[in-house]
């Protein structure tokens, strides 16, 4: 017996296997019992028989991120200690300052602010440029940039931290 | 008086570089790739009879360096440089080089390529010829109140376009007087950026506008001949989505006209070798002249594919100073042909390039079905390049079936390891306005909400084969697939049910 966790969405699945002594299987996921037959083709692909329905399925892994495609459909999970996803543009924390995070890895071709400006709504701060798609990186709101941490030329990943902004006092 | 073509040196990468190295096989050409230090286990560098490394994976230092190009071509006895498109493909001074080298250009002549690269020449010509033109405003030495002048004049909506260039680069929508500025400004630096020729242009913007364009193909002994348009209106920020051949739009006699045009045009800048002319048109069928791409265009395998000539190869023929071996009573226009450019994207995240592997990119098969591809798997999508993955290209009699056919091809096509614009273009294949061949180049823009679908809820057939990879891949389960049965089951109901030890937890 096997137990994996994945996650999707925001949600959880877990799956249970199960190896029956006639060499079937049998998933117990979501508090349902299925009962299987499973191979494995010499391509890779995973072909899984449920209820007389035969489904082709590939996966991948990557860290730890999960592929699929199944159906027609592709579908991409998390196994449960992946780290907290850096995907969000920006973030704020309880002490009011804004996390800005390269939505796209790329290059850096400008830089248009400094540590300690203040800056406008709107803004840019700089400029990404990847795949000769320029992407400006704006202040998400008035304040003052407490730190730039990247400099023209420079390579970034997606989610990287490119600076930080405090919200203006009034 | 054509010479032989030995050896190609193809100044390109990706799946057009595999296509280029096609041809040149079927003609006996010996194909010579060059690659940045990314692409060094690239699918043309694996296909092509030679290959060289040309320096660094940002293309100023390698795709894009003529002068370590032309020094390759010599020194391993090339005859010949295809460039393929973007990249150097429509640099005039890179194919002077070539020229002046020594080497047989596979395109238009310099000239040419100046004469329609230079967009505000391009219209000025067409106008002496007498094909029709968008309304607009170009000076070389117009102020940015000239502009604003002669932006009162045109009317809004209006755009600002690059003069040194197309594929939707440095392009502004102004719907306001008061944007006008800042768009100029935007304009001219995306413009320097793309082509090193920061000058723009006004053009009046034509509301539902249809993108339709057609093919040419000029020899050297005056024999101008159009393969047929195609439609490319399906565009996201005026970047070709899908296109298709023929166009859902054009009658008879607008097909005619179009065609007709599209020659006039190519012959008043005497062009030789292939290349397509692009029009705007209105939904009730009016077109006017957008600009000439002087070269082999993304989408030309749906021409490939309905008129049965191969561009590719008569490129070469052309170059060589050969006859074309076709009249315009030879060419016809059969059946339906899509493509859909399947790209690295997320179109849940803006449609931002998602890099990353490739770990499994199994093209769909079948009849009908042609991939035009530079990737396989294990390869990276990197930031330096252009991020499409695939052309998939079908072919049906009818246009219906072949919208059928595509939405298979792309149900059938497994790519794992990146996020990808396969749903995105799925939804416009299965909308009403696509099938009805309504869409206008505004269309996806305005209607994006729709054409993003929620991901459907995960499958268990999904979720279960995920669960037995994780199983294989924690070793257990390799020990059984060694013993399991010829085909490799380890899961197999006929082997027997003690291979079956999954590990605990």
């Amino acid at each position: 017996m096997a137990t994996y966790t994945f996650q999707h969405n925001g949600q959880t699945h877990q799956i249970t296997l199960e190896p029956q002594s006639d060499g079937t299987l049998r998933a117990i996921m979501d508090g349902r019992s299925i009962a299987l037959r499973a191979s494995r083709s010499s391509n890779g692909a995973w072909l899984i028989d449920i209820n007389g329905t035969r489904h082709t399925v590939y996966t991948a892994a990557q860290g730890n991120e999960r592929y699929v495609h199944a159906d027609g459909q592709s579908f991409t999970l998390t196994v449960p200690d992946a780290r907290e996803s850096a995907r969000r543009r920006s973030t704020h924390s309880a002490d009011g300052t804004a996390a800005l995070n390269a939505q796209m890895p790329g290059k850096v071709t400008t830089v248009l602010a400094a540590a300690g400006d203040h800056v406008e709504r709107g803004q840019t701060l700089m400029i990404l440029e990847a795949m000769k798609m320029e992407i400006r990186v704006n202040a998400p709101e008035a304040g003052i940039v407490m730190r730039l941490l990247v400099e023209t030329g420079q390579i970034v990943e997606r989610g990287q931290l490119l600076a930080e902004i405090s919200a203006k006092e009034n | 008086m054509a010479n032989r073509l030995n050896k190609c040196l193809i100044a390109n990468r990706g799946e057009i570089a595999v296509r280029i190295i096609r041809a040149c096989r079927e003609l006996g050409i010996m194909s010579v790739a060059v690659y940045s230090e990314a692409d060094a286990n690239a699918r043309h560098v694996q296909l092509a009879d030679e290959a060289y490394l040309i320096g660094a994976a940002s293309p100023a230092e390698s795709y894009l360096n003529g002068q370590k190009l032309i020094e390759t071509a010599l020194n391993v006895g090339c005859d010949c440089v295809h460039p393929g498109y973007g990249f150097l493909s429509e640099r005039e001074s890179f194919a002077q080089t070539v020229i002046d080298a020594g080497l047989i250009w596979v395109g238009p002549a310099p000239t040419t390529i100046r004469k329609m690269g230079v967009k505000t020449e391009a219209r000025a010509l067409m106008e002496k010829a007498g094909v029709p033109l968008v309304p607009g405003y170009q000076s070389d030495t117009a102020s940015d109140a000239d502009f604003i002048a002669a932006a009162e004049q045109i009317g809004l909506p209006l755009m600002v376009k690059a003069a040194g260039g197309g594929g939707g680069k440095g392009i502004r929508i102004v719907n306001e007087a008061s944007e006008l500025a800042d768009a100029l400004v935007s304009a001219r630096r995306e413009a320097q950026n793309a082509f090193g020729d920061g000058r723009v242009f006004l053009e009046k913007y034509i509301e539902n506008a249809r993108h339709i364009e057609v093919q040419i193909l000029a020899d050297s002994h005056g024999n101008t001949l159009h393969l047929y348009e195609r439609e490319c209106s399906a565009q996201r920020r005026h970047q070709k989505v899908i296109e298709e051949t023929p166009s859902p739009l054009l009658n008879v006699a607008t097909r005619y006209a179009i065609c007709q045009a599209a020659v006039a045009a190519a012959k008043a800048v005497d062009y030789v070798n292939a290349g397509t002319v692009e029009f705007i048109a209105t939904p009730g069928g009016e077109f006017y002249f957008l600009e000439m791409n002087t070269r082999l265009q993304v989408e030309h395998p749906v021409t490939e594919l309905v008129t049965g000539v191969d561009l590719v190869k008569l490129q070469f023929l052309v170059a060589a100073g050969g006859e074309l071996p076709l009249m315009q009573s030879d060419i016809r226009q059969t059946g339906h042909a899509i493509e859909c450019r399947l790209y690295a994207e997320d179109p849940h995240n803006g449609f931002l390039p998602a890099i990353g592997p490739v770990l499994e990119f199994i093209p769909p098969e079948g009849p009908g079905i042609r991939v035009d591809s530079g990737l396989q798997s294990g390869d990276h999508v990197t930031i330096y390049y252009d991020p499409m993955i695939a052309k998939i290209i079908v072919y049906d009699r009818r246009r219906d079936g072949a919208i059928t056919r595509m939405i298979g091809a792309l149900r059938e096509t497994v790519l794992l390891g990146t996020t990808t614009n396969r749903d995105f273009l799925l939804a416009l294949l299965e909308s009403a306005v696509f099938q009805n061949g309504e869409i206008h180049t505004g269309t996806i823009d305005a209607h994006l909400d729709g054409l993003l679908p929620d991901a459907p809820p995960i499958s268990d057939a999904a979720l279960i084969a995920l669960a037995l990879a994780e199983n294989l891949n924690q070793g257990i389960l390799s020990t059984a697939r060694t013993q399991g049965t010829p085909e490799g089951d380890v899961y197999s109901p006929w082997s027997r049910g003690d291979h079956f030890r999954l590990k605990r937890q």
